[in-house]
């Protein structure tokens, strides 16, 4: 996953925590461990859909916060 | 029973209309990110812009809908009954329409606009900064929704015009309040602690019972409108 795209993800996420209420400290430790794993899962693979990273992302969050992992995996089909 | 009818048709009207799901679902978008990227206080502040904007639109369809019998009313009878049979057909083909297309099959709470509209819903409701700009969401949010509240605004508006026993402030205050009271409940959820997840979790619980509840209401809707044609017959 290229920087850009890490940093954008990283404020993504760090606007849902701010919405969901999750402590500022507990939010970054979520989402630096969600990312350190989604990247690992990434190493190996060329290309990827933004399905499939939503989907990583998601499963790695929902071990740390289930309401941020819901949020983010259903941003896109609540409407 | 004839006294009775109007406030029925009314009150159905109000309840379909505010039990859809495409202006709750981009609000509980909006607020979500305005919590995310604004102070609580700001949020709440951009929150009854948006309610404003919904409000906004459902009065100028309401004065459209006035104006439009009105211009009709030169042409045709209003109260006979083949106006009332025609209406009544196009509930029932709502109620179909409803029941097999509202909700798309999956187990979240998407609906039947396209995806591109979708996806431009959800970008303007996550970049809405301004109460100008929340105010114009609240508004074009219930524009794709026409299709089906077209005919429940027409028929409020037939009743408005055609019943002089039922007061008009208080049709015009229960049409205008009672369509977006969910944006007020969901407002005042947010406000006490509940979030995004809790909301959506709850609406997709809902969705099988909404739409067979809306379902009902719009062919019960189409039956009090055919029975007051049959009533009307000859006229």
């Amino acid at each position: 996953m290229d920087d850009r795209t890490l940093k954008s993800l990283r404020n993504e996420l760090k606007t849902h925590s701010r919405a969901l209420n999750i402590p500022a400290g507990a939010a970054d430790a979520f989402i630096d461990a969600c990312l350190t794993s989604v990247q690992k899962s990434l190493a190996k693979k060329t290309t990827i859909t933004s399905s499939d990273l939503t989907r990583l992302v998601a499963k790695e969050l929902k071990k740390y916060h289930a309401d941020f992992a819901y949020v983010y995996e259903n941003r896109d089909t609540i409407i | 029973m004839t006294a009775i009818a109007p406030v029925i048709i009314l009150l159905l009207s109000v309840l379909i209309i505010s039990s859809l799901q495409l202006v709750p679902g981009t609000f509980s978008i909006f607020y979500h990110y305005a919590l995310g990227k604004t102070t609580r206080k700001k949020a709440d502040d951009r929150s009854l812009s948006f309610i404003i904007g919904a409000e906004i639109f459902v009065g100028v369809i309401w004065i459209l809908m006035l104006m439009l019998l009105t211009l009709l009313s030169f042409v045709i009878d209003l109260c006979s009954a083949p106006f009332f049979w025609t209406l009544s057909g196009t509930l029932f083909a709502e109620a179909i329409a409803f029941l097999l297309f509202y909700f798309r099959r999956s187990r979240s709470t998407t609906l039947f606009i396209s995806r591109r509209v979708a996806a431009t819903l959800q970008a303007r409701a996550s970049k809405a900064g301004s109460r100008s700009d929340a105010i114009a969401l609240g508004f074009f949010a219930n524009l794709p929704e026409l299709i089906f509240t077209f005919p429940l605004y027409l028929i409020s508006a037939i009743i408005f015009l055609n019943t002089p026993s039922l007061p008009r402030i208080l049709i015009t205050g229960l049409f205008i309040l009672g369509t977006i009271l969910p944006l007020f409940i969901i407002r005042l959820l947010f406000r006490s602690g509940h979030n995004l997840a809790h909301i959506t979790r709850f609406r997709a619980k809902l969705k099988p019972y909404l739409r067979l509840i809306i379902f009902f209401a719009y062919l019960v809707l189409a039956f009090a409108i055919l029975n007051l044609g049959v009533t009307n017959y000859g006229r």
